[in-house]
């Protein structure tokens, strides 16, 4: 624009400028999962648009609720966020916020508009595996706990998990229960109880649940896990763990042999068998140092540990 | 005689005659235009005071009341002055009234001497006889200065901190240790028996004491009585009176005493309102006025206010007392010291750029100072040291910043931002933190595995917590005086090769921890915050109290059913994870894999404590921070305490100590209320103006 009549034309449009902005938290939204928005609206000259309200409007251009205008920072007005529930299809998708208030000139009908984009994802599971003996003889049974959740509070009960060996061959095939692990949210558990082959080795072997397109839909999820296949354990390891000051016994204190642990009962004392050989054997127990004791195992082995109370957060032995 | 001539010569010109000539024959052109200016400034430019209308006028100023200012204002006070102290804080005291109480003086000082001679306190609390040997408890002044500059004796990071020590300002301090220990008693400040000493307070002599008061029906400080509310209850909660839950002190002084840096700030506090000494509370120093701004005698300071308010609430907060208190609300004041101002604003820990000269990895705003919520989001900003910098100050002991334990380091406490001490409900500034956080020492890392903003694990995450051995050492401990350890001032062998294989002690898991990583992103290349991650398997192996008031959802704590929802909580939820926690998942999976195969090939865990998998839910994520606890490097002074100029010379009128001050690698208390005696002593001495 030149001539003598373009700064005023500017000036013209500056006074009539309307700007107007969604924040959209998260981008990447789960299919009916919470999309919170949020609106700012800048208009030249200031005006103060507390109390007014923004319409939000879907993909099919139907209203699915509003925003209101509560805060003026100087020349900018904000609303609070909201809270609307994203679509279950998934994909791209594309809202309107329409301001009814805007100044005459601006937009037909005196309406400001603004488009905003998001992504609607599939909901995501999550494969949990815990609790497998630290060695499991060859050959034998043992038992391994599995979770399932889902990133959208899916229940999640009835849903099936495979589970594959080193080597990719199904060993089971679960259905989790109803059952959710004391203390989460939505966090099912199921114990599974599996077969170690009959070769000493160190795997990892995977549980996976396969993609489904229920609605809304689910990734797929996989968890490794290693196990550790030994040959059948012969000698004993029995370790009774006291308190080095009060010669009290220590309940679950952990002994370690790797790949053999065990945990101290109520009378302090811990036992396991393993395979023959040398080991590290680490004795740990809550507020105490740890200590070390070197084995070599050709027989049966019963010892006493007494471990020392840690040094206290003491005022006179630290800084301050 | 002529060196006052010399003083007034300089106040008036900014440089003498004498001094403008000697710097441009001896250093040529380079100096002569350095030095012209100043002279010309002095001589036509208008005084940057002029036109300033004062609100306020003193003898003396006091910038701070912790343990500089404090001691220092009623050390003015007592030599007849009109003084006022100015505090950024609602509330006196400083990092003073968060501190252990561990006072190390020495030379022959009355405690020294009272406990050598068998005596107890004059008020008949202490029932414990001494702690140590007649040797350990006998020196002279002479003896503690040659340990306080002993060039041989090295910490465990094999530096030897003490070379450095600026040796007047050593002799200074260890001449006036007797006088402030007397001084300290005579203002409500109760000490225990001697008992150690504290980190690099000299290697060969017992010196260190704390103060105490006794549980009692009321809080006194006349009767040295404390209640057991306001001394605190352990576990449970602190008090306005005692932000930190005071200790068991039986073992030094009696049953039922107890102690911390309450026992000695209070007790200052209550003193120096009791003499009357003005209190500005609220009231940030932004700028210190000179007559010229390289040249002439300190006028005064211009301040802003800076008062605290609690999240959702419009109300400043308020002292513990108020008597003494000026209550003054404008935006700023100007207020003018006839005599001297005195630099009391502790250092600069709280100034991430200011600190980023000595280590620039701390530039990271993440980390902050310790003690702050107590003492807020201004304090130790560096502004005493840059208001002393503005007026023609040298700096000193720059490369001491770093030669402590102390100093950054990774403390034992987590899921707080507030690492370096506890705190409780009850002191009003418990909402800043949030948290007190949890203890958590090297052996409980057996359970976590520390990782970065990005999730990566950085080091073995065992040693994280054992790199932080304080103060100097010796084969047998740091604990001095070591028994059985022949220590000889000033021998080659304390720093000889042997020596220091023996007692080196050091793991680099800060410098680990404060690596730049994939997240870091220029110009500052920020480490970003560190987390230590556990399962539920840990929180039972470890006994872990993970409940209010150790952790609270304050954005340094989270928990969640799954790794991928403790990722994004931590995105989400915490002020300074600037990039997403991408690698979680994966260093977990990683970490398990090593447990499984009895080794950590990354990190070397494995030899040093037995490993467990990070598998069963919950999972959670607690803040690991580093604290800067306090600082070495500031202003030059003199053994007076007088700030020194660039050429040498003292700054007329502008004295600074502790923290504030440079030049002396010497951590605690000791160091800040020695310079706080000398201080108000020379400043009450100066002629008003």
């Amino acid at each position: 624009m030149t001539g003598p009549n373009a700064m005023n034309q500017q000036s013209d449009i500056l006074e009539t400028s309307f700007d107007m902005l969604i924040d959209v938290e998260p981008g990447e939204v789960a299919a009916g999962g919470a999309l919170v928005l949020r609106c700012a609206a800048r208009a030249t000259p200031g005006r103060d648009l507390r109390g007014q309200s923004v319409q939000i409007l879907d993909d099919t251009g139907s209203t699915v609720g509003s925003l209101t205008f509560s805060m003026l920072d100087g020349a900018t007005n904000t609303t609070e966020p909201g809270t609307f529930a994203a679509p279950t299809k998934l994909g791209s998708h594309g809202w309107r916020a329409v301001f009814a208030g805007a100044p005459e000139g601006h937009a037909p009908g005196g309406e400001a508009i603004h488009d905003f984009f998001f992504t609607v994802v599939a909901h995501r599971a999550s494969v949990l595996v815990w609790g497998a003996p630290s060695a499991i003889a060859a050959g034998q049974s043992f038992t391994v706990t599995l979770g399932l959740k889902c990133s959208g509070g899916c229940d999640m009960a009835g849903r099936k998990i495979q589970i594959t060996d080193a080597s990719g061959a199904e060993v089971a095939m679960v259905q989790m229960g109803a059952d959710q692990l004391h203390g989460t949210s939505g966090l099912h558990e199921t114990k599974v109880t599996l077969q170690a082959p009959a070769e000493v080795s160190r795997q990892t072997w995977q549980a996976r649940i396969a993609r489904d397109d229920a609605e809304p839909p689910h990734e797929a999820a996989t968890a490794a896990f290693g196990l550790n296949f030994v040959a059948p354990p012969e000698h004993r390891i029995e370790i009774t763990v006291l308190d080095a000051e009060t010669k009290a016994p220590l309940r679950g204190a952990s002994i370690t042999a790797h790949p053999f642990s065990a945990t101290t009962n109520a009378e302090g004392v811990a036992s396991m068998m393993v395979c023959a050989g040398s080991y590290t054997v680490w004795v740990s127990a809550a507020g105490h140092d740890p200590v070390c004791k070197y084995l070599d195992m050709s027989g049966d082995h019963t010892s006493v540990a007494e471990l020392s109370p840690e040094a206290k957060e003491d005022p006179d032995a630290f800084y301050y | 005689m002529s060196k006052k001539v010399e003083t007034g010569e300089r106040a008036r010109s900014g440089l003498s005659r004498r001094d403008f000539f000697k710097a441009g024959a001896a250093a040529g052109v380079g100096a002569a235009a350095l030095g012209a200016p100043a002279v010309v400034a002095a001589q036509t430019m208008p005084s940057p005071t002029d036109g300033i209308t004062w609100d306020y006028e003193v003898d003396v100023l006091v910038l701070g009341g912790g343990c500089m200012g404090l001691p220092s204002a009623i050390r003015a006070r007592d030599l007849g002055n009109d003084v006022m102290i100015i505090d950024q804080n609602f509330d006196l005291g400083g990092k003073m009234l968060h501190s252990g109480s561990q006072v190390s003086l020495g030379g022959g000082d009355p405690l020294q001497l009272r406990d050598l001679a068998g005596e107890f306190d004059k008020e008949g609390f202490i029932q414990v006889g001494k702690l140590h040997t007649d040797e350990e408890l006998t020196e002279d002044t002479d003896h503690l200065f040659r340990d306080m500059t002993d060039w041989s004796i090295v910490d465990s990071s094999a530096n030897a901190p003490y070379r450095y020590n600026e040796r007047e300002l050593h002799r200074a301090w260890a001449d006036n240790c007797f006088d402030t220990r007397n001084f300290l008693m005579d203002n409500y400040v109760r000490f225990s028996r001697i008992s150690g000493t504290h980190g690099n307070a000299g290697m060969t002599r017992a010196r260190r004491a704390s103060a105490f008061l006794m549980l009692g029906d009321k809080t006194d400080i006349k009767a040295g009585t404390v209640t057991r509310e306001d001394a605190g209850i352990s576990n449970t909660s602190s008090s306005h009176f005692a932000p930190r839950i005071m200790g068991d002190a039986s073992s030094v002084v009696a049953p039922g005493a107890v102690n911390n840096g309450a026992a000695l700030s209070r007790g200052l506090e209550f003193s120096a309102r009791e003499k009357g000494v003005k209190i500005m509370l609220n009231r940030h120093m932004d700028e210190i006025y000179r007559e010229h701004q390289f040249s002439g005698r300190i006028v005064g300071v211009r301040a802003s206010y800076s008062p605290r308010i609690l999240p959702g609430s419009n109300t400043p907060m308020q002292s513990y007392w108020q008597n003494g208190n000026i209550d003054e609300t404008r935006e700023t004041v100007y207020i003018r010291a006839r005599k001297a101002v005195i630099i009391a604003t502790g250092g600069h820990v709280g100034n991430p750029q200011f600190r980023s000269m000595f280590y620039p990895a701390m530039r990271e705003p993440a980390f902050g100072p310790s003690a702050q919520a107590l003492i807020g989001d201004r304090a130790a900003d560096a502004s005493g040291i840059i208001a002393g910098l503005r007026v023609g100050a040298n700096l000193a002991g720059m490369q001491q910043n770093l030669s402590y334990g102390a100093t950054a380091h990774i403390p034992t406490r987590l899921a707080t931002r507030d690492a370096y001490t506890d705190m409780y409900p009850g002191h009003p500034t418990f909402p800043f933190r949030g948290s007190t956080g949890f203890a958590a020492n090297a052996n409980t890392f057996e359970h976590f595995i520390a990782v970065n903003q990005v999730g990566k694990r950085f080091f073995n995450d065992m040693n994280l917590m054992r790199g932080n051995q304080a103060g100097t050492a010796f084969p047998g401990g740091n604990n001095v005086p070591v028994r059985g350890v022949e220590i000889t001032q000033g021998d080659w062998r304390n720093s000889g090769r042997d020596h220091i294989r023996g007692m080196y002690n050091r793991h680099a898991g800060l410098d680990a921890a404060l690596q730049i990583n994939e997240g870091s992103q220029g110009p500052d290349f920020h480490s970003g915050p560190l987390w230590a991650i556990f399962d539920e398997g840990a929180v039972e192996r470890a006994e872990l109290n993970l409940t209010y008031p150790w952790v609270a959802d304050n954005g340094y704590f989270f928990s969640a059913d799954t790794l991928e929802e403790l990722q994004a909580k931590i995105n989400a939820g915490h002020s300074y994870q600037r990039v997403p926690m991408t690698h979680l998942a994966d260093t977990v999976a990683r970490w398990n894999g090593f447990v499984d195969a009895g080794a950590d090939t990354d990190f070397g865990r494995g030899e040093d404590a037995p490993m467990h998998k990070i598998e069963r839910p919950k999972f959670y994520a607690a803040s690991i921070v580093v604290v800067w606890h306090d600082s070495y490097g500031g202003l030059r002074i003199n053994g007076k305490c007088q700030v020194i100029d660039m050429e040498g010379q003292p700054i007329p009128g502008l004295y600074a100590g502790c923290e504030a001050s440079g030049g002396g690698n010497q951590h605690g208390l000791g160091r800040g209320l020695v310079h706080a005696y000398i201080a108000g002593t020379h400043a009450a001495a100066e002629t008003a103006m």
